[in-house]
């Protein structure tokens, strides 16, 4: 979790199971929908994240401090200093371990991604679903995805006659 | 904010999109996600989606190459593995017909028996057979026809990107040279002429022509476009039609012999205008075309300055004859040479000159290298109803073998 830092601007970050966050607000910013809150001043006091529960919203928050561009005294980016090569290396096998969750937790972190717009957040949670869609049967894409075959028999037969090429 | 289940949330379209939007461009996964429920389908072929996705992936994918043997317009998936059979894509032909070029994800095949052009979507199995004019309705054996199809979307919107073009209109050029007589001076001449038909107004433009070098004729080469011109190859001289100016000139003097025809190609060069390739294994030499104006004189002249030559490591001794090897075709969007060496064929970026080895073969057929966007199979179903192109017969088939 988040300590104040001299000088630096926090920000309040509430789950509707009632947990509250504190955060620097450049972490904060790192959702693109809570950076458009903060500069249309819609975000005063504190934010309510909704369907996001504390769970899984502190572990954003743990991506999203991993993830800030570090600032130094200066105000530049530490990505300037330190080699970037070294600095990827270092962030990709922190994500590596970070997305070592079972498949709920990652699903969560799919939807708070999308709905807090977390561009690398999403990149990383939604690898291992698309894996699945590239390269499973469609049997297997619903059983993985618990996602239910609605077409009526007759027209999975027809998609199915049109697109034959795409199955095999 | 969607309504969403407790366990597993993928059941909002906007999560649903993000995640299809990273799916890769190279598998046909998107148009395997329309499969698989009624909610998914409609996440994918949503236009504002499409638009999204191709805005992502940049630039569509080069798919394979046609070629045009054992009756067939044959497809050969160049991706590993081979994603797209052979037969889905492919088309049979009948009776007296060539296979002229791709380009936008279209295929365009002469069919000198019914004196039609037929514009391919193998994406989609849509077909446009386009009644010729009667310059070009002639016996296989005499004609000297080549042409080209290609995408006018751009003129309509800027931001229009080439892959998904099925519902765009389109353009055919088609380029014949023939002898001329001339009574009056009792002497004959080569010359030629172009022609263009335009979907838009299903209509076919009037004829230009240009005099030829004595024995010239199109070789069999697919056309490039590069500019706003399209480039065909006559052996020891180019064909140019511009597009803007509706007009054919022949470019002379190429760095290349008249006889080396076979292995070398127009190329598209880095500043957007023409280059000559020449294969001569082990060495690959890249010419780009500049002009210059003449002083004192209205026209300008052309100019090749050698840009690369490089030596190709592809484990033969130095000694292959110059029958063994061809440049068969190139692939504008990837500017990238196909190339044969003795029975194997061979892949060169221009860029990189990186090579990479395709598979075997024995035939000597052009390669035209087939481009697109999966994405054009979704648009099909929303596409049926606004279709515009009149005029010419329109056929849908889908599955297996295409008969043209």
């Amino acid at each position: 979790m988040a300590t104040r830092e001299a000088g630096k601007k926090m920000i309040m970050l509430k789950s509707p199971d009632g947990m509250e966050f504190e955060v620097e607000e450049a972490v904060a910013m790192e959702s693109q929908t809570i950076r458009k809150m903060i500069e249309d001043d819609c975000a005063d006091t504190a934010i309510l994240i909704p369907n996001i529960n504390s769970k899984i919203l502190s572990r954003v928050i743990e991506y999203c401090n991993k993830h800030v561009p570090t600032t130094g005294a200066t105000g530049a980016a530490a990505s300037d200093t330190v080699a970037p090569a070294a600095l990827a290396e270092d962030l990709k096998i922190w994500d590596a371990e970070f997305i070592k969750v079972n498949r709920a937790t990652r699903f969560n972190l799919i939807q708070a991604a999308s709905y807090l717009n977390i561009k690398g957040l999403l990149d990383l949670t939604s690898q291992t679903t698309i894996d699945t869609i590239s390269d499973n049967s469609l049997e297997e894409i619903r059983s993985f995805l618990s996602t239910k075959n609605d077409y009526l028999p007759e027209e999975e037969q027809t998609i199915r006659r049109e697109n034959q090429w795409a199955f095999q | 904010m969607p309504a969403v289940g407790p366990a597993f949330p993928l059941h909002g379209d906007d999560v649903l999109g993000e995640i299809f939007l990273r799916l890769g461009p190279l598998k046909p996964s998107l148009l395997r996600a329309s499969h698989v429920c009624k909610q998914w389908r409609s996440v994918v072929s949503d236009p504002g989606f499409l638009r999204r996705f191709r805005a992502r992936h940049r630039k569509p994918s080069l798919l394979g190459v046609f070629t045009q043997q054992h009756g067939k317009a044959l497809f050969r998936s160049v991706l590993d593995p081979p994603v797209i059979p052979s037969e889905r894509f492919s088309l049979r032909g009948y009776g007296s017909w060539d296979l002229l070029g791709c380009r936008h994800g279209r295929v365009l095949v002469m069919n000198h028996t019914e004196g039609k052009a037929i514009v391919y979507d193998p994406v989609t199995g849509d077909q446009h057979r386009i009644a010729v004019p009667w310059e070009f309705r002639q016996n296989a054996v005499v004609a000297n026809i080549n042409g080209a199809v290609l995408c006018t979307g751009t003129a309509d919107n800027k931001g229009h990107i080439h892959g998904a073009c099925r519902s765009s209109p389109f353009k055919i050029v088609l380029v014949r040279a023939y002898t001329a007589y001339s009574a009056k001076r009792n002497l004959t001449y080569r010359m030629a002429h172009a022609c263009v038909y335009s979907s838009k107004t299903r209509t076919w433009g009037k004829n230009v022509s240009a005099v030829l070098p004595c024995d010239s004729y199109i070789s069999g080469h697919h056309s490039v476009f590069a500019g706003n011109a399209l480039y065909w190859y006559l052996p020891g001289n180019i064909l140019k039609f511009d597009m803007g100016m509706e007009s054919l000139h022949v470019i002379k003097k190429l760095p290349v012999a008249n006889d080396c025809y076979d292995t070398s190609h127009i190329i598209r060069s880095k500043d957007g205008g023409v280059g000559i390739a020449l294969l001569s294994y082990p060495t690959f030499q890249v010419w780009d075309m500049k002009n210059f104006k003449k002083k004192n004189r209205c026209h300008g002249g052309t100019r090749w300055l050698p840009q690369k030559s490089i030596r190709l490591e592809l484990g033969y001794g130095s000694g292959i004859i110059r029958t063994k090897q061809a440049i068969l075709g190139f692939d504008e969007d990837e500017n990238a040479i196909f190339f044969r060496v003795g029975s194997n064929i061979f892949i060169v970026h221009l860029v990189s000159m990186k090579s990479k080895k395709l598979w075997r073969s024995y035939t000597t057929c052009k390669y035209h290298p087939y481009t697109c966007y999966y994405t054009a199979a979704l648009e099909t179903s929303a596409d049926n109803a606004s279709a515009t192109h009149g005029g010419d017969q329109k056929n849908t088939a889908q599955g297996g073998s295409v008969q043209i």
